[in-house]
């Protein structure tokens, strides 16, 4: 069946439901808890997700200290210290993220294979804003352990602390607008399946380009210097890329502007291009099994 | 109506017993007759969405293409690797991505386990009378591993071109043994983690791990990584059998090789041994999972 539209199905407040909207909003913040508490619910997956981390921050270490050598050389621009605390940085970053999309189920995609996105839209919350506050604890979640390993690394001498505090301060407000690139980039990909039902295909390429052209796979320095360029100007590599570059110094803090400005826009011209598609999904809304 | 409740009663399951036993898909032409039918059917089930199913086809490319540009990257910037050269760590890299796809083709929907047991078919799988570990491989038509299989015989190719090796009956059948021993290995430690997702719910993510740890570093030279790791990725999770200790004999590799050169041949008793123990656990998971849902 084709749902109607977006009016009468909570998208915007009825004059009813206006009386009591200061206290939804006040509320709404909760759905923030929804995916750590989720994730408590199944112990394992915080020790199987622990045990990833460990592992392979410890493989990938070893890996770029292996490639480097004895020899104190700079390849790329980078010394070993900065690849491996690059190393590290992006694969926190990036597994943790991975395993999360793979284990939670609130998605489009297996919403609409199963009927059950006609919630989104019952709710007193629009379906937009339940989806930013639960991205919202994603991300927080991710954040988490992000800080946790970055706390062991530096603790057990495998990551570098950033050259200055101004580095320190410029990495974090660059990570803060890198989760925000890459919440709407994954929001953008995810709502595809409102016109083709099934997205796996998609997600999967969108994975793809995310884990070579943000870095989180091969420091983007490696590459060829037209591609390093390139990929530097997508939205993938304000991610991690930029950020993990800022911390370890590879980008000097001084010249840090024009990326955080970069990110700033990219964040700006997703955000509103997600609002678009959440406009038109809602209106073609195809509700399976119901 | 899933097409495996077509199948017939199992041999193995015993209790039910057939009606026809000389029913012609008893027979194993008539097995091999069911399966293709499953599988045209579960081609064109993943062709009702025609760009999914290309995506699916492009995905298991990129995905191997993003393992060739990290070695790349790596040989670019690094040109010595342990003394192996482009062509020889090809050859590693073209026996493991030969194992995975056949893997992938075979028995990749074992991955699938989380959501069959999310969406209660693995339930179903277990009232039907017909071997559960065979339901689950044969859930889905696996269209991706026809991309990975690509990748890696473009990247054999590639190797073979670069490679200035003799070419015996021998040495052909022992890389196509190479390549059967890294299917069974990626199989066997798959069917362990399998094992431990039916016991702990969430412990999933470990099927992303193993997947991406042997496609980052069963790719490499063994003396590149220091002694841990060497010892890590040859008793701890041996991935260096699905690749590199094969690779090392037919490249004459074999007499640097860390430990012992006798492990260039080792590889059909660890992969025997890996899905010996594989299925073992895989049972007693079911075996759990049946006391505790």
């Amino acid at each position: 069946m084709t749902a109607p539209g977006p009016e009468s199905l909570g998208m915007q407040a009825s004059a009813g439901d206006r009386a009591t909207a200061g206290r939804r909003r006040s509320r709404a913040h909760r759905l923030a808890a929804l995916v750590p508490r989720t994730e408590w619910a199944y112990r394992p997956r915080i020790a199987a997700t622990a045990f990833i981390i460990v592992t392979q921050v410890f493989l990938y270490v070893l890996l770029w200290r292996a490639l480097y050598g004895e020899g104190d050389d700079t390849v790329a621009g980078m010394d070993v210290t900065q690849a491996v605390t690059y190393s590290v940085l992006a694969t926190l970053m990036g597994t943790g993220r991975v395993i999360m999309e793979g284990a939670s189920q609130e998605t489009a995609q297996s919403k609409i294979r199963d009927g059950s996105v006609v919630f989104w839209f019952t709710r007193p919350v629009s379906a937009r804003r339940y989806c930013a506050w639960r991205g919202l604890g994603e991300s927080l979640y991710a954040t988490t352990w992000l800080l946790s390993g970055l706390a062991i690394g530096l603790a057990t001498g495998l990551v570098a602390a950033p050259p200055s505090a101004a580095a320190a301060s410029v990495a974090t407000l660059s990570y803060a607008l890198g989760q925000g690139v890459f919440y709407h980039l994954a929001l953008l990909v995810d709502l595809t399946s409102f016109w083709t039902i099934t997205s796996f295909g998609i997600n999967r390429l969108a994975a793809f380009a995310q884990t070579l052209l943000s870095g989180a796979l091969i420091p983007l320095w490696f590459f060829p210097s037209w591609f390093t360029a390139v990929s530097g100007h997508l939205p993938f590599s304000a991610t991690v890329h930029v950020p993990v570059s800022l911390y370890t110094g590879r980008i000097a803090a001084a010249d840090a502007w024009p990326q955080l400005l970069e990110q700033a826009v990219w964040c700006l011209l997703l955000a509103a291009v997600g609002r678009l598609v959440w406009r038109r999904a809602a209106r073609r809304l195809l509700v399976l099994g119901g | 109506m899933s097409p495996m409740s077509a199948m017939p009663p199992s041999p193995r399951s015993g209790h039910v017993k057939p009606l026809v036993p000389e029913s012609p898909v008893r027979r194993p032409v008539g097995r091999m007759r069911l399966a293709a039918v499953i599988l045209r059917a579960g081609v064109r089930s993943q062709l009702a969405n025609r760009a999914d199913f290309a995506m699916a086809i492009a995905n298991g490319v990129t995905y191997q293409v993003t393992v060739l540009l990290f070695a790349t990257v790596i040989f670019g910037r690094f040109p010595s690797l342990a003394g192996w050269g482009v062509g020889e760590v090809l050859l590693i890299n073209s026996i493991r991505m030969l194992g995975h796809g056949l893997y992938m083709l075979f028995f990749g929907n074992l991955g699938l386990l989380p959501h069959l047991l999310r969406d209660g078919r693995f339930d179903a799988f277990r009232t039907r009378p017909a071997p559960v570990l065979l339901q689950v491989f044969t859930y889905e038509a696996p269209v991706n591993a026809v991309g990975d299989l690509v990748v890696a015989c473009a990247s054999l190719s590639v190797c073979l071109s670069l490679l200035d090796v003799e070419w015996t009956v021998g040495m052909v059948a022992f890389l196509l043994a190479a390549v059967v021993g890294a299917l069974v290995i990626e199989l066997g430690l798959n069917l362990h983690i399998a094992a431990l997702v039916l016991r702990f719910r969430g412990s999933e993510s470990l099927f992303f791990w193993l997947d991406s740890v042997s496609g980052t570093f069963g790719n490499y030279p063994l003396g590149l990584f220091p002694w841990v790791l060497q010892g890590a990725f040859t008793f701890v999770l041996p991935i260096a059998f699905a690749g590199f200790y094969p690779a090392a004999w037919l490249t004459g590799h074999a007499d640097t090789a860390p430990f012992s050169a006798a492990l260039a041949f080792a590889f059909p008793a660890v992969a025997a041994a890996l899905l010996w123990s594989g299925l073992a656990w895989w049972r007693r998971g079911v075996a759990f999972y049946a006391r505790n849902n």
